[in-house]
């Protein structure tokens, strides 16, 4: 029998910001890269109400499947959009939190994806961190 | 114990406060009261999260406040934070002498009323934040620092009578 859970497993990003810091990202990348698969976006609203964040929040997550491995990037610790997801992946442990999240890492993760272990992937991201900062020196 | 800033805000640890709230308050130490919080671990570890690394964060129950609050002699410049009006009522008819409250977000629920798209109330917040002006607390209504300070009576008595 054919093991269909082994066949399509791309891992998911979503990227989860205040207001339209998300969606600028996406634009950005794909100016870079071009077309995205599997990048979804939510933006946190001005005075939007917090209830209303988590469940839209949860639906997003709730379009993939449970056991597809999600990577979610968040603008700033302890903002609303990052203590959200990290209730959600409390939840499931195939969702991963990252905050901070730059245009340099966020293409990195796109790319370097494929195949990984979202754990591994975040910690890899972490770690090179420090590269994608620096100062234009002449 | 030397609070530098008291506010309400129903999200507690979140962006406005680790970006804006903490560094206008000159904090050492954040000081979450809150009876929810104090019994529920994921909760705590999700608030500890939220905290950059150079603040402390200290959680307690409203009771272990009131005592926290009489007993504590250090000086360390402390930033309160509690979910709602009637917590913040508590603890200064229990003797916390304050004398501005920040007030930041209170969500929006069935039956509040809009104050501001940050703030909504229902009638038994109204005559909580009555009674801390009766008690000669000023209450500063601000989301982040750089807002215009509104007075909560002046905005209640627009929507209340």
């Amino acid at each position: 029998m054919e093991n269909v859970k082994e066949v399509h497993r791309v891992m998911k990003i979503i990227v989860a910001t205040h207001g339209e810091l998300s969606q600028g990202l996406i634009h950005a990348a794909k100016m870079l890269i071009g077309v995205l698969q599997d990048v979804a976006s939510i933006q946190l609203q001005a005075g939007e109400n917090i209830d209303h964040f988590q469940e839209r929040f949860a639906q997003l997550i709730g379009e993939t499947d449970e056991h597809q491995q999600c990577l979610i990037f968040c603008d700033i610790l302890g903002g609303t959009p990052f203590n959200i997801a990290s209730k959600l992946s409390y939840q499931n442990q195939h969702i991963v939190v990252f905050h901070g999240v730059n245009l340099p890492i966020f293409l990195e993760a796109i790319m370097q994806r494929e195949g990984k272990n979202v754990n591994a992937l975040a910690e890899e991201l972490a770690t090179n961190a420090a590269n994608s900062l620096g100062i234009g020196m002449f | 114990m030397k609070i530098n800033l008291m506010r309400i805000d129903d999200r507690l640890i979140h962006g406005q406060i680790v970006t804006a709230w903490i560094a206008y308050a000159n904090a050492d130490r954040i000081l979450v009261v809150d009876d929810l919080v104090a019994n529920d671990e994921f909760q705590q570890t999700l608030l500890k999260m939220a905290t950059p690394a150079n603040v402390k964060l200290t959680m307690v129950s409203e009771e272990e406040a009131r005592s926290l609050i009489k007993e504590d002699q250090s000086d360390e410049p402390s930033f309160l934070i509690v979910r709602g009006v009637q917590q913040a009522l508590a603890l200064i008819e229990n003797g916390l002498d304050i004398a501005s409250l920040n007030v930041g977000n209170i969500n929006m629920k069935k039956g509040k009323t809009k104050i501001l798209s940050s703030l909504w109330l229902d009638e038994q917040e109204v005559a909580a934040f009555r009674k801390l002006a009766a008690l000669q607390v000023k209450l500063d209504v601000r989301t982040v620092p750089t807002d215009r300070s509104q007075d909560a009576i002046e905005l209640i008595d627009k929507h209340f009578r």
